[in-house]
C-alpha cells in the first residue's frame, strides 16, 4: 500500500504542469504523512487484530486518494487549499486515535453516556439549524470553525439507536415478533420518524437517508421472523416515501432518477435541471473513456461541487472508469470487513453494526449518485470527499469501532 | 479469537454487493442509451468546455471551421467569404446562450460530442478517442455566400436569403453588417457576457434568421392565395383602380405613387402591385378563412421546426387587434405586419413548388435529406400565382432583375414598405423564384433604413439582378 500511495505521489508530480510550488509541496507532506502512519502501524500495532489493520490501511488508502484527488483540484490555485486539507487529514488521524483511546478507556460507560445525550441533542440540533442557518440542502451550524450538523447526525445516530434498541438485553432485544413490539422499539420507531420529518424540513435529505436507511437494514437483518423484517423495513420506506411527499423537491431528485428521458423534456425547471445534472453524470463516462481525460483536467463549470458531492464523478472523468471499478471494489472490500467484523465484547455488537451502516450507506450512496443511479442528496464518502467535519465524524466513529473490535478491549 | 461467523450481517454484506453491483449495470446500461434530443443550454456550455469542435464544412466540403482546441476556433476562410459568413455561424455558443438563430448554436450537440456514444465498439476501450466533436456540413454554398456578401456589404442594412424550395436547402444567407469573427477580443458584450445584439445594426445577428420587417406589397401573393384557395371563383375577380374606388371601411388606400391601374385582374394586380386589388380580393374572404389560411401558411403562428432550427415569427396582424383596419393595412404589407426573411422565401418557395413548403435545411443530417413538407394552398392556386409572378418580372415592377434575354425564367414580386411617413424611412425588397429544373431557387433581398425615393423595382431590383447573374453563372 505503502508503494501505491508513492506511486501516486510521483504521478501527480509527474503531471501537475503549471502546479504552485506550495500546493505540491503540502500535497507531498500530506501523502507522506500517510506512508510514515503506514509504517509506523507495521511495527506498533501487533496486538491489534490482523482484519483490523486491513481495515486501517483501507482507511488510509482512501485518505490518500482523497488527497491526490483533492490536489488535482486545487494544484494551479494561488491559495492554501493543500495546506487546509494535510491539516484535515492529521486532525482526522488525531480524532480517530482519541476516539479509540476514550472507548478504550471507558467502554460501555462512554456509550450509555453519548447515547442519551445524543437522544435529547438530535432532534433539537436539527431544529435549531432550521431557524438559525439557511437550509439550501442541508442545515448548516457554524461552530468553532465548522461543525456541520450532518457530521452530528453520523456521530450521534448509531448511539441514539443503541440507546433505544438496547446492546443485547433481552428486555430490549430486536429479537420480537412483528405484533408484540416492546415500547423501545415503538419508541424508536417514532423517534426515527421525528429525526426523518426535521431532515426533510431542512431539505437535508443525507439526514434522512441516513438515518431511514440505517434503520430499515437494522431491522431487516436483525428482525425474529420475516413478518417483522418485512414490516419494519416496509415502514422505513413509507417514512422514506412520506419525507418525498412532504418535500417535493425530495420528491423529484427520486423521481428524475427513475423517469430520466421524460424530465429532459418537462417544462418544471427543477426538475429539467435535475435531469439535466444526471444526464450530464451519465455522459461523463463519454467524456473520459475507460482511462479518463488526464491529471487535472476537470472544469470547474462541470462540477462545480467537484470536492465534495461529485468527487466519484471528477474521479472518473479524470482517471477514467477503471479506476473508478477499482475504488467501488475497494470500498465494497472495507464494508465488507466493516459488516463482518464483530466487536469482542458481544454488548456492542448493535453500535458497531450501526457504525458499519453509516459507512456503507455514505459510500454505497455517492458512489451510485455519481453513476446517476441515486439522487445527489449531500452525503459524503469518508476521506475523499473535502469537509473536515464530515471526514472527522467518519474518523472518530472508526476509531470507536476498532476499539470495539480489538481484542485487548475490555469494557469497564 | 477467531473471528465469528454470522449470518445476519453476511446477509447485510450480500445486499450492499447486490446494490452496488446492480446500480453499476444499470449506470453502464443506462450510458449506452440514447436519451432524448433535446438538450440544454448548460448542458452545451460544460460540453464544450471539454469537447474540442468538430469541423464545420459548408456543401461543397470547404472548411469553415474547426476545432484546434478545448474552446477554441480555427476559421478557413479568406477575408470576404468569412466576413459574408460569421453572422451566420455566430459568436462563442457561451456568448448567445447556445442560440439556434446561429450554426455554432444549432450545430453545438453534434460540434461538442453531445450525440456521441463512446462505446458501441469494444476498441473504445482499450483505445478512447479523443475528445473531439463530429464534423458538420452545412448546406450553405461559401462561394456564393462570398458573391452575394460583396454585392451588398456597401448598405448599411442589408439581408440576402437563397433557398432551394425543391429540398429546403438554405444555400446563402447573407447579412450586413456583419463582424470579424476572428477577433473574439472586439465582441461586444454586456456584464453577463452576452453579446450586445444591437451593436453595430446587430452585426452579430444574421437578420434573414433573427429578425422581422414590414414586407410591403411582397405579402400579397401570399393573401391572395389564401383568397383563392377558400374562393376559387376569385380567379376571375375584377377589380376598378380609379379615383374614389379606394375607399374600404373607413380608410382610403391609394396605390404605389398615386397610380390608378383602371381594370385590373389576378395577373395585372400583381403585376402591377395594385394595392386597390389586393385589398378588395382578401376582403372577399371571411374572417375566418383569413385566419384559417394564415395558420396554414405560418403566419401569426410560432412554428417549431426540427434539429434546434430557429427563425423569427412572421405575423400578419402583429400585435394589434384583429380589426378591419389592421387587416387592410396588412393585405398590403403596411400596419402591424412583420415577415421573417427566411420565412417569406419559404412562404415563395411554396408558391413555385405548387403548393409545397418545405421546412429548412441548414445542416445535413442522415434524417433531413428528405425534409418535412407541408402543403400550404393547392396546385392550382399555386400555378395561377406563378404564371403572376413571371409576369411581375417580366413586364412588372420586377424587370430591373428579368432574365428572359438568358432565357432564364424568373418569377417574383418587389415590395416597398413605408416604416415611417414622418421621416420617409423604407424597407425595400425584391423576391426572385428561379423556375430552372437545375436551379430551384428562391431569392429575397431585403434592404433596411431607405430613404423616401427608394422603392423595391428601383432599389432592391438592381440588386437582386446582380446577384441573380452571380447565382446563375456560377452553375
Amino acid at each position: 500500500m505503502g508503494i501505491g500511495i508513492g506511486f501516486l505521489i510521483l504521478y501527480g508530480i509527474c503531471n501537475a504542469s503549471g502546479a504552485r510550488l506550495h500546493q505540491t509541496l503540502w500535497f507531498f507532506v500530506g501523502e507522506g504523512f500517510w506512508i510514515g502512519y503506514l509504517w509506523w502501524l507495521r511495527y506498533h500495532t501487533h496486538s491489534m487484530r490482523k482484519i483490523l489493520n486491513h481495515l486501517i490501511r483501507l482507511a488510509v488508502l482512501f485518505a490518500a486518494i482523497g488527497l491526490f484527488y483533492q490536489y488535482q483540484c486545487n494544484y494551479r490555485k494561488e491559495g492554501t487549499e493543500m495546506l487546509q486539507i494535510v491539516v484535515d487529514d492529521i486532525l482526522c488521524f488525531v480524532a480517530a486515535h482519541f476516539s479509540y483511546w476514550v472507548m478504550y478507556k471507558y467502554g460501555e460507560r462512554f456509550i450509555e453516556k453519548v447515547g442519551k445525550i445524543s437522544l435529547m441533542l438530535l432532534p433539537f440540533a436539527l431544529l435549531y439549524s432550521r431557524f438559525v442557518s439557511h437550509p439550501v440542502s442541508g442545515c448548516y451550524i457554524r461552530l468553532v470553525g465548522g461543525f456541520l450538523t450532518f457530521a452530528f447526525v453520523l456521530i450521534c445516530w448509531p448511539f441514539a439507536t443503541v440507546a433505544l434498541l438496547g446492546k443485547g438485553d433481552s428486555r430490549t432485544s430486536l429479537y420480537h415478533s412483528f405484533y408484540a413490539m416492546p415500547l423501545n422499539q415503538v419508541i424508536y420507531l417514532a423517534y426515527m420518524a421525528v429525526i426523518i420529518l426535521l431532515a426533510s424540513i431542512n431539505n437535508d435529505f443525507g439526514t434522512a437517508m441516513v438515518v431511514g436507511g440505517s434503520a430499515m437494514i437494522v431491522f431487516l437483518v436483525y428482525g425474529k421472523d420475516w413478518i417483522c423484517k418485512l414490516g419494519f423495513s416496509l415502514l422505513s420506506v413509507g417514512g422514506i416515501l412520506g419525507a418525498c411527499l412532504w418535500s417535493k423537491k425530495l420528491w423529484y431528485r427520486f423521481f428524475v432518477c427513475i423517469n430520466l428521458e421524460a424530465c429532459i423534456n418537462t417544462e418544471d425547471q427543477y426538475l429539467a435541471a435535475q435531469s439535466e445534472a444526471l444526464v450530464y453524470l451519465i455522459q461523463n463516462i463519454s467524456f473520459s473513456g475507460p482511462y479518463g481525460a488526464g491529471f487535472g483536467t476537470i472544469p470547474k463549470s462541470i462540477f462545480p461541487n467537484r470536492a465534495t458531492d461529485y468527487v466519484v464523478s471528477g474521479i472518473l472523468y479524470q482517471q477514467g472508469i477503471l479506476i473508478v471499478l477499482i475504488l467501488a471494489a475497494i470500498t465494497l472490500l472495507f464494508l465488507i470487513i466493516l459488516m463482518k467484523i464483530e466487536p469482542v465484547k458481544k454488548m456492542e455488537n448493535r453500535l458497531a453494526f450501526m457504525i458499519a451502516l453509516i459507512f456503507s450507506i455514505n459510500m454505497v450512496w455517492v458512489i451510485l449518485c455519481n453513476l446517476s443511479v441515486l439522487p445527489v442528496c449531500g452525503l459524503s464518502f469518508p476521506w475523499i470527499a473535502q469537509g473536515t467535519s464530515t471526514n472527522l465524524a467518519f474518523s472518530i466513529l472508526l476509531g470507536i469501532f476498532l476499539a470495539m473490535g480489538n481484542e485487548g478491549y475490555r469494557s469497564k | 479469537m477467531k473471528w465469528k461467523k454470522n449470518h445476519r450481517r453476511g446477509y447485510s454484506c450480500i445486499l450492499l454487493a447486490i446494490i452496488m453491483i446492480g446500480g453499476i449495470t444499470l449506470f453502464f446500461e443506462r450510458a449506452g442509451s440514447s436519451f432524448g434530443r433535446t438538450v440544454s443550454t448548460s448542458l452545451l456550455f460544460k460540453l464544450a468546455d471539454s469537447y474540442q469542435a468538430g469541423t464545420i464544412y459548408d456543401r461543397n466540403k470547404t472548411v469553415i471551421g474547426r476545432g484546434v482546441e478545448v474552446g477554441k476556433m480555427e476559421w478557413g476562410l479568406e477575408a470576404d467569404a468569412m466576413d459574408a459568413c460569421s453572422n451566420l455561424i455566430g459568436t462563442p455558443i457561451q456568448t448567445t446562450f447556445a442560440s439556434s438563430y446561429t450554426v455554432l448554436g444549432m450545430a453545438a450537440p453534434n460540434l461538442y460530442g453531445y450525440y456521441q456514444n463512446r462505446f458501441t465498439n469494444w476498441k473504445d476501450w482499450l483505445f478512447p478517442r479523443k475528445r473531439i466533436g463530429d464534423d458538420v456540413t452545412l448546406t450553405i454554398d461559401c462561394a456564393m455566400q462570398e458573391e452575394i456578401y460583396k454585392t451588398i456589404k456597401n448598405f448599411s442594412n442589408a439581408c440576402v436569403t437563397v433557398i432551394n424550395y425543391k429540398t429546403g436547402e438554405i444555400l446563402a444567407m447573407v447579412s450586413v453588417p456583419t463582424f470579424d469573427i476572428r477577433d473574439e477580443e472586439a465582441l461586444q458584450l454586456d456584464e453577463n457576457g452576452v453579446i450586445d445584439a444591437s451593436y453595430n445594426n446587430s452585426a452579430y445577428i444574421n437578420k434573414n434568421l433573427h429578425a422581422t420587417y414590414m414586407p410591403g406589397s411582397t405579402i400579397k401573393p401570399i393573401l391572395l392565395a389564401i383568397a383563392l384557395d377558400a374562393h376559387p371563383e376569385l380567379k376571375d375577380f375584377v377589380y376598378i383602380c380609379e379615383e374614389g374606388n379606394h375607399t374600404f371601411g373607413n380608410m382610403t388606400i391609394d396605390c404605389f405613387d398615386g397610380e390608378f391601374h383602371r381594370k385590373m385582374n389576378l395577373n395585372d394586380g400583381i403585376r402591377l402591385s395594385c394595392n386597390g386589388f389586393a385589398i378588395a380580393m382578401s376582403l372577399e374572404m371571411s374572417e375566418e378563412e383569413l385566419e384559417e389560411g394564415l395558420k396554414r401558411w405560418e403566419l401569426d403562428a410560432a412554428k417549431q421546426y426540427e434539429n434546434r432550427f430557429a427563425c423569427d415569427s412572421s405575423s400578419f396582424y402583429g400585435k394589434g387587434e384583429h380589426s378591419q383596419v389592421n387587416r387592410i393595412l396588412g393585405s398590403i404589407g403596411q400596419g402591424n405586419c412583420r415577415v421573417n426573411i427566411y420565412e417569406l422565401s419559404s412562404m415563395y418557395g411554396a408558391i413555385f413548388f405548387n403548393g409545397i413548403r418545405k421546412d429548412p435545411v441548414l445542416i445535413q443530417t442522415e434524417n433531413n435529406t428528405n425534409s418535412k413538407e407541408t402543403i400550404v394552398c393547392t396546385e392550382e392556386t399555386a400555378k395561377k400565382l406563378q404564371k403572376a409572378l413571371i409576369s411581375v418580372v417580366e413586364e412588372g415592377t420586377g424587370a430591373s432583375y428579368c432574365m428572359k434575354e438568358e432565357g432564364i425564367t424568373i418569377g417574383g414580386k418587389t415590395g416597398t414598405a413605408d416604416v415611417n411617413l414622418e421621416t420617409g424611412e423604407r424597407t425595400v425588397w425584391a423576391v426572385a423564384g428561379i423556375l430552372e429544373e437545375d436551379m430551384p431557387y428562391v431569392v429575397t433581398v431585403c434592404l433596411a433604413d431607405q430613404g423616401k425615393e427608394a422603392s423595391g423595382g428601383t432599389t432592391a431590383g438592381p440588386v437582386m439582378k446582380e446577384v441573380l447573374k452571380k447565382i446563375v453563372y456560377k452553375r
